[in-house]
């Protein structure tokens, strides 16, 4: 119920936005900066680079609007270009360790506190977990778990079959399940993200 | 529940593909189960209890601006501000200062160089070609009506020539008549034209023979 009423109110800004009302595009990055953020952050683990990929997504979205159909939640289509640009970027990033190893050692990380209780892995822990996923199974982890996105939801915003939405899940889960075991620290040059 | 049947469902329960009474025991079974919590713990812990994330402070008003910056206006602005600011970059700059300074003094050498050596005074010489006269011009007109497609450059070179030797046939040249004795000289101011010569050779002819 609450989604429903949060698309009717995207609807409206949207087709004000469309018009040329800058207020209303501006209504729709403040409602939907926090999630972006958020799943470029997960997924990325850098803050610097997440701010720039948020800050891209919007503007790309703003280029793109003509083309949201309406037909699906604009936080999803969102969420699609945010993904895809992050993937993108962790992409880049990996051709350029294997190009520049050194340059990227040197790669500032951004340090946080944890505010979690005794039980619960570190912050800064468990996202080394994620940073040792491939692109893609760490993107579908994050949209479907830490975003609560349905199976249907993150194969369209991976542009996937649902098939291969379960094979990344299952794959990024095994692969953690396989680290958490064996004990292995992250190598060096992941991410610190201050939760 | 016994741990078999949580490593048999526990892809279905982190897919919450399982009803909620399942789903409720594999995670009673987690919490009280010590092999199970080494062997799935960490990755339960980590799907299912995630932790918030605080957009930084100033980000929203960073992506206001820099939306505002990608719209028309906002490029043109920042086009007008990115040439002001780079000249003035320029000048802060002392190796693009001095790299700018070398290139003026060649430029003001090179084009010293053009310039004649004696600059002469009085009126300006004779060009060696002819002013584009109307007829000049109705020729180049004639010409690229043809037929024969003939190039602009070509026409105009023809034309040129055309009326040189037009002119050349209507007012010949001045012959220097130091070296012809038997003919008179001339008049300086009007150099005699033809029909005006051909009396006057006659007439030195006949006093020659006479």
């Amino acid at each position: 119920m609450q989604r429903s009423h949060d698309q009717y109110e995207d609807a409206a800004l949207i087709r004000a936005a469309m018009t040329g009302d800058r207020g209303a595009y501006g209504a729709l990055v403040d409602r939907h900066l926090p999630g972006v953020y958020a799943v470029v952050l997960r997924i990325v683990c850098n803050r610097t680079d997440a701010e720039d990929l948020a800050q891209d997504t919007f503007i790309r979205a703003l280029e793109r609007l003509g083309q949201y159909g309406m037909d699906h939640p604009f936080r999803n289509w969102l969420l699609k270009i945010a993904t895809n640009l992050a993937i993108n970027h962790l992409q880049a990033r990996r051709r350029e360790r294997l190009r520049y190893p050194r340059i990227a050692e040197t790669r500032p990380e951004t340090t946080g506190t944890p505010d979690d209780g005794p039980d619960l892995p570190s912050p800064r822990e468990w996202q080394h977990w994620l940073a040792q996923l491939d692109e893609a199974p760490r993107a579908a982890i994050v949209l479907f778990h830490f975003h609560e996105m349905s199976y249907l939801e993150v194969a369209e915003v991976l542009n996937v079959p649902l098939n291969t939405v379960r094979t990344y899940l299952h794959r990024g889960r095994r692969r953690l399940r396989e680290l958490m075991t064996a004990g292995r620290l992250p190598e060096t040059g992941s991410c610190t993200v201050a939760m | 529940m016994h741990c078999s049947h949580v490593k048999r469902v526990i892809e279905d329960y982190w897919d919450r593909a399982l009803p909620a009474e399942a789903s409720h025991r594999v995670e009673l079974h987690l919490a009280g189960c010590p092999a199970c919590r080494s062997e799935f713990g960490g990755v339960d812990d980590l799907l299912r209890r995630p932790v918030l994330v605080d957009v930084p402070a100033g980000l929203s008003a960073r992506i206001a601006a820099a939306i505002e910056a990608n719209t028309p206006d906002g490029r043109r602005a920042a086009s007008s501000r990115r040439d002001s600011s780079a000249w003035s970059r320029l000048l802060r700059n002392p190796a693009s200062g001095a790299m700018a300074a070398c290139l003026t003094f060649l430029l003001l050498g090179w084009l010293s160089s053009m310039l004649p050596v004696e600059q002469q005074s009085g009126p300006p010489p004779t060009p060696d070609t002819p002013p584009l006269s109307p007829a000049l011009l109705a020729s180049v007109g004639q010409s690229m009506t043809l037929p024969v497609p003939v190039s602009p450059l070509a026409a105009v070179a023809q034309a040129a020539a055309l009326e040189q030797f037009m002119q050349s046939v209507a007012e010949p040249a001045p012959v220097s008549v130091r070296n012809l004795s038997f003919i008179e000289e001339a008049p300086v101011t009007d150099p005699p034209s033809a029909a005006q010569r051909i009396p006057i050779i006659i007439s030195r002819l006949s006093a020659l023979g006479a």
